[in-house]
């Protein structure tokens, strides 16, 4: 058995043993190397109820190499892509180091979940948000939780009125907004694209005149 | 007198239940000590004991080593050796005062808390412990660091901790005298009871050649501590497991790792080329603000000849390669580095054409190191590219031209140098569209996976992979989030599909 393979199955077998950190690495199917990692989100956090699934692919030179992760589970946060799921952290680049491990890694990832750093943005678009307004961002970081990361129930189907409203939310935009542009007969996707890419939020809102999203809706 | 007569003598005198009695208190104080101190105790045989003793210091102590003449250091008997340290100084200065060799005997300061060995023979006559003491034959130290006339000190006071326990009287009670030698040797003790160290702990030892005997120590002092080191357990935060000592490295900085687990790990990143990895695996090991690099005797320790040179190989290339000068040899088999010749000449006229010249201490190839050339002297100018002219002509031209050309030049020769200018026009594409250059040392990257903030390997500039702009090392997402900038917002390079954006990274298609 060779010395990557040794040290997975002993970090799995650990991990296992280990219930007070709560974190679970499982195989995605008959590869030891081809994970998948869940942490809970941090308590006082908008990610608190959620369970976070990270894709985990251990590369052939572990623990040498740094193991290569991403998110599954969707996250509306400062420091992940919004759009990929992935994680720009040291450690999982330059500053790898093989005495870290997979559960190490993963809890590293929980910890970036409590402490949003928006002067190290991975995601422009959010950290834009995180700076504009604290609140709001929170609130559409708690729904995305909510609605990706909660428990099965809220994963359900929803009616079409219901998903219309998911869309703003999930955009992190105000409903009024996007009606007030929709009645003006442009696409609702393409409002919701627009106000989302200009941070048409909280107070900066008042610093965008109607003028420029219709220059931009036009474009 | 020999054991044998001795026991003859012994024998006569005391009854039979008497020797049987004492063969058994031997037999069981030889059997505890053994079991104690497996490793002192040498060997016993026929009423012989030899106990080897090292000296174990609780910690590291300053010992001085005080020259003294050869006589007064191989003396048996006289007062003339100092018992105290303090006058050992005075003897020491004595001694410089009547020789004129002062530089070569001055006193030499060590700090050690392992001391070689002190020997022991001892006799056990058949009457010991209850009517006869245990003998001491010999008493020695291993590589002669305590004068003789100390060890006579030290026998003395041996005896008379016999005479202390009660060795004298008929009720036996000596038994354990051989434990109670090996503590007060073994723990240091005695160094303070014939007078090798003060009150205040300080430890002076006389010799006639400090010079010869302090690597004498000091060898003596590492070979124990790898002992320790070997017969110890650690954990390899590598392998996860438990490895014992000996199968283990014990780093400069204090770190230990497994030998196979580093096999692994700096093989890996010299046969990659990572130079700078080959170091402490230990998270934030750093010295003096930067990654801890193993050292020479470190990697020896580790890995085979030929991986020792390669790294040696790699880690003179990085150094050379830091230097703007440097260019790779052209011959394609030996691409050394070389940089410039660091002589007078080149700081008084940088402008005259020696400037240019390279020689290969690899290869020994003389060259221009504009044109990668063959050294054309410093006047003559860089020869046209006679050879790619030729080969843009012929890829221009026609049908007909083509066989002029190719009977110009012969039909093979055009073909192998066309063939090398598509193979060569083929890499520098693929460069261009697949890698960036490091705005700091030109080292082409190519990005697997993750954001657009680079940081290079060889040289730490931080650049952007999009447009290869060298960017702060504080702040460097600043880069992606300044508006109207042609980065702004692509930290990720991230083509929305439509469909399902959330996708697995490419490297799981490859399980």
């Amino acid at each position: 058995m060779d010395a990557r393979l040794r040290r997975v199955n002993k970090e799995i077998a650990d991990c296992k043993n280990d219930k007070a950190s709560n974190i679970k690495i499982d195989l995605v199917d008959s590869s030891p190397f081809h994970l998948k990692g869940s942490f809970p989100g941090p308590k006082d956090t908008p990610y608190e109820g959620g369970v976070f699934e990270v894709d985990i692919v251990v590369p052939e030179s572990y623990p040498f190499q740094a193991v290569k992760m991403k998110f599954i589970t969707k996250v509306y946060h400062p420091n992940i892509s919004s759009a990929s799921g992935a994680i720009c952290l040291d450690i999982l680049k330059d500053a790898w180091s093989p005495v870290l491990t997979l559960k190490s890694t993963l809890i590293s990832l929980q910890s970036l979940l409590c402490s949003p750093e928006p002067n190290d943005p991975q995601d422009a678009e959010v950290a834009k948000h995180y700076m504009t307004s604290k609140k709001s961002f929170e609130e559409t970081a708690r729904y995305w939780t909510h609605i990706y990361a909660g428990g099965l129930g809220s994963k359900g189907k929803v009616d079409t009125k219901e998903a219309a409203k998911d869309e703003i939310a999930i955009a992190g935009l105000e409903q009024t907004h996007v009606t007030q542009f929709e009645g003006l007969g442009f696409e609702r996707s393409k409002v919701i694209d627009v106000l989302r890419r200009m941070n048409y939020r909280g107070s900066n809102a008042a610093n965008i005149s109607d003028e420029r999203i219709i220059d931009e809706l036009l474009k | 007198m020999t054991a044998t007569s001795l026991q003859d003598i012994s024998s006569s005198s005391y009854s039979d239940d008497d020797l049987e009695c004492c063969r058994e208190l031997q037999a069981e104080e030889w059997e505890v000590l053994q079991s104690i101190h497996p490793t002192i105790c040498t060997s016993k045989s026929n009423g012989t004991v030899r106990l080897e003793v090292p000296v174990e210091l609780d910690t590291e102590r300053q010992i001085e080593i005080v020259p003294i003449p050869h006589e007064l250091y191989n003396t048996t008997s006289g007062p003339a050796i100092p018992l105290q340290p303090v006058l050992l100084d005075s003897t020491a200065a004595e001694y410089k005062r009547t020789c004129n060799s002062a530089s070569t005997i001055s006193p030499i300061s060590v700090s050690l808390s392992n001391l070689p060995p002190l020997l022991l023979d001892i006799i056990l006559s058949p009457s010991y412990p209850t009517h006869s003491p245990a003998e001491l034959t010999a008493i020695r130290a291993v590589s002669g660091w305590v004068p003789p006339r100390m060890m006579e000190e030290m026998r003395r006071q041996m005896m008379e901790m016999w005479a202390d326990m009660g060795g004298d009287a008929v009720s036996g009670g000596g038994t354990g005298i051989l434990y109670t030698w090996v503590e007060w040797i073994r723990n240091g003790e005695f160094l303070t009871s014939i007078g090798l160290a003060g009150q205040d702990g300080r430890i002076g030892i006389p010799h006639p050649s400090p010079a010869l005997l302090v690597p004498l120590l000091r060898a003596h002092a590492t070979g124990q501590q790898y002992k320790t080191f070997a017969q110890m357990s650690y954990p390899c935060g590598i392998c996860l497991t438990s490895r014992k000592g000996v199968y283990c490295l014990h780093l400069g900085c204090g770190h230990v790792f497994c030998k196979a687990c580093l096999v692994e790990m700096w093989g890996l990143h010299i046969r990659e080329g990572e130079v700078s990895r080959v170091g402490c695996p230990e998270v934030g090991c750093e010295s003096g603000g930067e990654f801890r690099e193993a050292t020479e005797d470190e990697v020896r320790a580790v890995l085979s000849e030929e991986e020792v040179k390669r790294w040696q190989w790699l880690r003179r290339k990085r150094d050379l390669e830091r230097d703007p000068t440097t260019v790779h040899c052209p011959m394609e088999y030996c691409q050394e580095p070389v940089p410039r010749e660091k002589t007078a000449s080149t700081t008084e006229d940088d402008e005259s054409g020696w400037a240019r010249l390279r020689e290969c201490h690899s290869c020994g190839y003389s060259f221009c190191s504009f044109c990668k050339r063959t050294w054309h002297g410093p006047h003559t100018p860089c020869p046209l590219p006679v050879t790619s002219k030729i080969v843009l002509a012929y890829l221009a031209a026609s049908e007909h031209e083509r066989i002029t050309l190719e009977r110009r030049y012969s039909r093979t020769s055009v073909q192998r140098l066309v063939r090398q200018h598509q193979e060569e026009e083929k890499n520098r594409k693929w460069l261009e569209s697949s890698t960036t250059e490091c705005p700091g040392c030109a080292l082409r990257v190519e990005k697997s996976m993750g954001c657009n903030h680079m940081t290079c390997l060889r040289c730490r500039t931080h650049f952007c992979y999009r447009c290869g702009h060298k960017i702060s090392a504080t702040n460097p997402y600043q880069h992606f989030s300044t508006p109207g900038t042609s980065c702004f917002s692509k930290l990720f390079d991230f083509v929305p599909s439509g469909e399902d954006d959330w996708q697995p990274i490419e490297a799981f298609e490859l399980i």
